[in-house]
């Protein structure tokens, strides 16, 4: 499988103090789809704005298809859609699609493009007029309308209602069965399980877990105890094997790779334990260890 | 890099430019409608009154309003049109497009000087029709070219603001800069008007020197030389023209 984008050793910061990225080296393999994520100010947005060229590199090269070729000369090949962007409101959606199209050698057909995001109804209507789910559809539409071979969505369905989440979908499925490379960033912990072949966690500008979601969350396979209880999450943490301890409510959240032995030295130990169930973990307990464990030692 | 991708592409941009230009009515009717109403006013009626002036001030405001007129598309309709989009991240999808810069800042550009046609044609025949203002034909075409290229000078300055500031506050400066600017070069009252002193500032100001070179064209000037004119609106010029692309550079790097 070929590399579509190879980042080695990429360094960056805003502030002379304190990097957003530490010597991140990430290799993005063509035809996958790889998810970025991250809690705010992992520096998702960072690599991304970094790999578009939009931030110049201070450390580290950033290449696409094994070449030394920087983004400017490759433009034609990439779409993007970006995070907290919008076109001008008095542009009708023809319009845009119109225009955007004439950027590039070799686009796509106007009716596939309009019949694959569903846009009929709205082209003769100026942006400004859209609701949020159609104005991220149309900004869908802009990134792809090129035909190119690497997908960048940057939080794509922020805005979008189900309906408009479920075309996303659909595009990004067609696009992945063509042999695309896509890079998407979510907040959506059940679309990156959803979408990703790859899921990278990144944590304080660093890379913190790498694998399919399946691998991601074998790999954090253990369940949860919630139970109520009068014990603090000190006490609850030097249990036997337990990993984590959260907080919900009047609940603890107890998170342990050996549920007979942590249940077995609680019930011996605390008169006050009631109301138990064990869960398995999901992605979103997986993530929320590999990137909170230093917050939550703080608040316990 | 190519300045454009193609005719085709170009002729996308500059006609989409357009046509969002006549939607934004805020836009429109100050730039189309203020100067051609000034001029009515106060060169056609007033001169009409003056009786005696035999046709001086509406040629005489032919020049001024005609200056107040490619100012007005030249800051707002370029300069305030990028901040906006730059607000937007319009301008930011751009950037990651296959697209040079200099296409769609080119098509706007283009837009701005297009406005300023259609308000010195409609400002030219007002003149000549109601008016009475005789002009050679030299004396026609040197004004529109002068015109025309006086307006650069104001889309650099409209440009650079609009790398600056942000959206709104970018049309409150321009505003702040347009209307006490065009005053203070004597395009409402004439600059020999006012006192001492208040003469001396309209030399700091870019507008008076393009209404002096029009004005030297019909031969109603100060009578400074044209080359001080030309030599303040270049200094002008380069000072906006640095200030636009460090503010470009600075938005690359945020």
């Amino acid at each position: 499988m070929t590399n579509a984008i190879v980042v080695d050793s990429l360094s960056f910061n805003y502030t002379a103090h304190k990097n957003v990225l530490e010597q991140l080296s990430l290799t993005v393999k063509a035809a996958q789809t790889t998810c970025l994520l991250g809690s705010n100010g992992a520096g998702k947005t960072t690599l991304i704005n970094l790999m578009l060229g939009r931030l110049k590199q201070q450390e580290g090269t950033i290449s696409f298809f094994c070449s030394s070729q920087g983004i400017e000369l490759i433009k034609e090949r990439i779409g993007v859609m970006m995070q907290d962007s919008s076109a001008p409101e008095r542009a009708k959606v023809i319009e845009l699609l119109t225009l955007f199209r004439s950027y590039y050698p070799q686009p796509l057909e106007l009716e596939a493009l309009i019949d694959q995001l569903q846009l009929d109804d709205i082209l003769q209507q100026r942006f400004g007029q859209l609701s949020g789910g159609q104005k991220q559809l149309v900004l869908l539409a802009l990134a792809i309308c090129g035909n190119p071979d690497i997908l960048f969505l940057d939080e794509p369905s922020v805005g979008m209602d189900v309906q408009a989440r479920r075309t996303l979908w659909q595009v990004i499925g067609q696009y992945q069965a063509l042999g695309k490379t896509i890079i998407l960033t979510t907040h959506y912990l059940e679309e990156a399980d959803a979408l990703a072949d790859r899921i990278v966690v990144l944590q304080d500008g660093a890379i913190a877990a790498d694998g399919t979601p399946s691998e991601l969350k074998a790999a954090f396979s253990h369940k949860i105890i919630k139970a109520k209880t009068t014990k603090s999450s000190l006490w609850l943490n030097q249990l036997p094997d337990v990993q984590q301890v959260l907080e919900v409510g009047n609940y603890m959240e107890v998170m342990s790779c050996n549920v007979a032995s942590t249940l077995k030295s609680w019930l011996a130990q605390d008169s006050s334990l009631d109301d138990i169930s064990v869960n398995s973990s999901d992605l979103e307990q997986a993530f929320l260890q590999v990137t909170q464990p230093a917050t939550l030692e703080q608040a316990s | 890099m190519n300045i454009i991708i193609s005719t085709a592409s170009f002729k996308q941009e500059f006609v989409l430019d357009f046509k969002m230009a006549c939607r934004e009515l805020s836009f429109i009717l100050p730039t189309l409608l203020f100067p051609v109403l000034f001029y009515v006013f106060f060169g056609l009626l007033f001169n009409d009154l003056g009786g005696a002036g035999g046709g001086q001030s509406a040629t005489y405001l032919l020049v001024s309003y005609g200056v107040f007129g490619v100012m007005s598309p030249a800051l707002f309709g370029f300069g305030a049109s990028v901040a906006a989009e730059r607000d937007k991240g319009w301008l930011a999808i751009k950037q990651v497009a296959p697209v040079p810069a200099s296409q769609f800042i080119l098509a706007k550009l283009l837009n701005s000087l297009l406005f300023s046609l259609i308000i010195m044609v409609v400002l030219f025949m007002l003149a000549t029709v109601f008016g009475g203002v005789v002009l050679t034909l030299i004396q026609w075409l040197s004004l529109a070219a002068l015109l025309l290229m006086g307006s650069l000078p104001f889309c650099a300055l409209g440009l650079a603001v609009g790398f600056w500031v942000k959206g709104n506050a970018a049309v409150a400066i321009l505003n702040v800069i347009f209307l006490p600017s065009a005053f203070l070069s004597g395009l409402a009252i004439p600059v020999f008007m006012f006192p001492a002193w208040l003469q001396q500032l309209a030399y700091l100001l870019p507008p008076f020197h393009l209404s002096q070179i029009g004005l030297k064209i019909i031969e109603m000037d100060l009578g400074q030389s044209l080359l001080g004119h030309v030599v303040m609106l270049v200094i002008f010029s380069t000072i906006f023209v640095g200030c636009a692309v460090k503010g470009y550079q600075r938005m690359q790097s945020h």
